[in-house]
């Protein structure tokens, strides 16, 4: 096992593309490898965030219920894109606290400070 | 900067790759874009350490498709491109069951009236994306929304 820094990006509604999920799953089988990984949702994986979700209406599992997994897993890092929080008009109130905060110039930050970028 | 600069140059020399393909094909250009650079890539004497297939890109895999004779014929044109340069090609077996892509095992495990994956790629886990990521110089992804 290396010591690569993982980075990977969500940018996908939950629910509407199955890949939201697999995005998700791809992180939690990094975390169960030990591998340093962060995750990141931007643009509309931030919905991924948005509680209240009553998925059984049409026929879907709960996708929060993956999320409350990511601790277990040990995730270094779950973060999100202030300004895709912005630009949906969603209140911080309104998002998963799984998540932390970031502003545009952390979101650069982060991106160079990752080794590889898995992008969904 | 100039130091990264040079680094960067020798490692253009030969560098190692994972391509994951997240489209299917026929629908979009994911996984056309994906075999052109991995074919440009071969022939620029850089390293394919694995081919990843998973999403809808898992439908690359599958020698159902059937295409008029003067298209191109996507499974085939992956397989001959792993024969040819002994490519490590894995499709995502839990992407793949979700959406009809056996392998002979898988299709008697579950009682299924076929198998259709080509020969050539192999069904394994999510650990063989992460191992990937964790080994490869660069990964690159080629999907509907990237």
């Amino acid at each position: 096992m290396n010591d690569k820094r993982i980075l990977l990006v969500c940018r996908i509604a939950p629910y509407g593309n199955s890949l939201a999920r697999e995005s998700l799953e791809t992180a939690l089988a990094a975390g169960a490898m030990g591998a340093k990984i962060t995750l990141l949702f931007l643009d509309e994986g931030i919905w991924q965030l948005v509680g209240q979700h009553k998925p059984e209406t049409i026929g879907h599992k709960n996708h929060a219920a993956m999320l409350s997994a990511l601790p277990l897993y040990d995730i270094e890092q779950v973060l999100v894109d202030q300004d895709s929080v912005d630009k949906r008009n969603i209140g911080s109130a309104e998002l998963s606290e799984i998540a932390e905060l970031i502003d545009g110039h952390r979101v650069k930050e982060i991106f160079a400070d990752h080794d590889v970028v898995l992008s969904f | 900067m100039g130091h990264q600069l040079i680094c960067d140059l020798r490692l253009l020399t030969s560098m190692k790759f994972t391509i994951v393909i997240l489209g299917a094909p026929y629908t979009d250009e994911a996984a056309e874009s994906a075999f052109r650079f991995t074919q440009a890539a071969l022939e620029k004497n850089h390293q394919i350490y694995r081919l990843f297939f998973y999403h809808d890109g898992v439908h690359n895999a599958s020698s159902l498709i059937t295409l008029p004779q003067d298209e191109i014929q996507p499974a085939q044109r992956w397989a001959n491109l792993i024969a040819q340069y002994d490519l490590e090609a894995i499709v995502c077996i839990a992407s793949s069951l979700r959406r009809g892509l056996l392998n002979e095992t898988e299709a008697k495990r579950f009682s299924k009236p076929a198998s259709n994956l080509t020969p050539g790629f192999k069904l394994a886990g999510l650990g063989d994306l992460v191992d990937a990521a964790q080994q490869s110089d660069r990964l690159i992804t080629f999907g509907p929304t990237s």
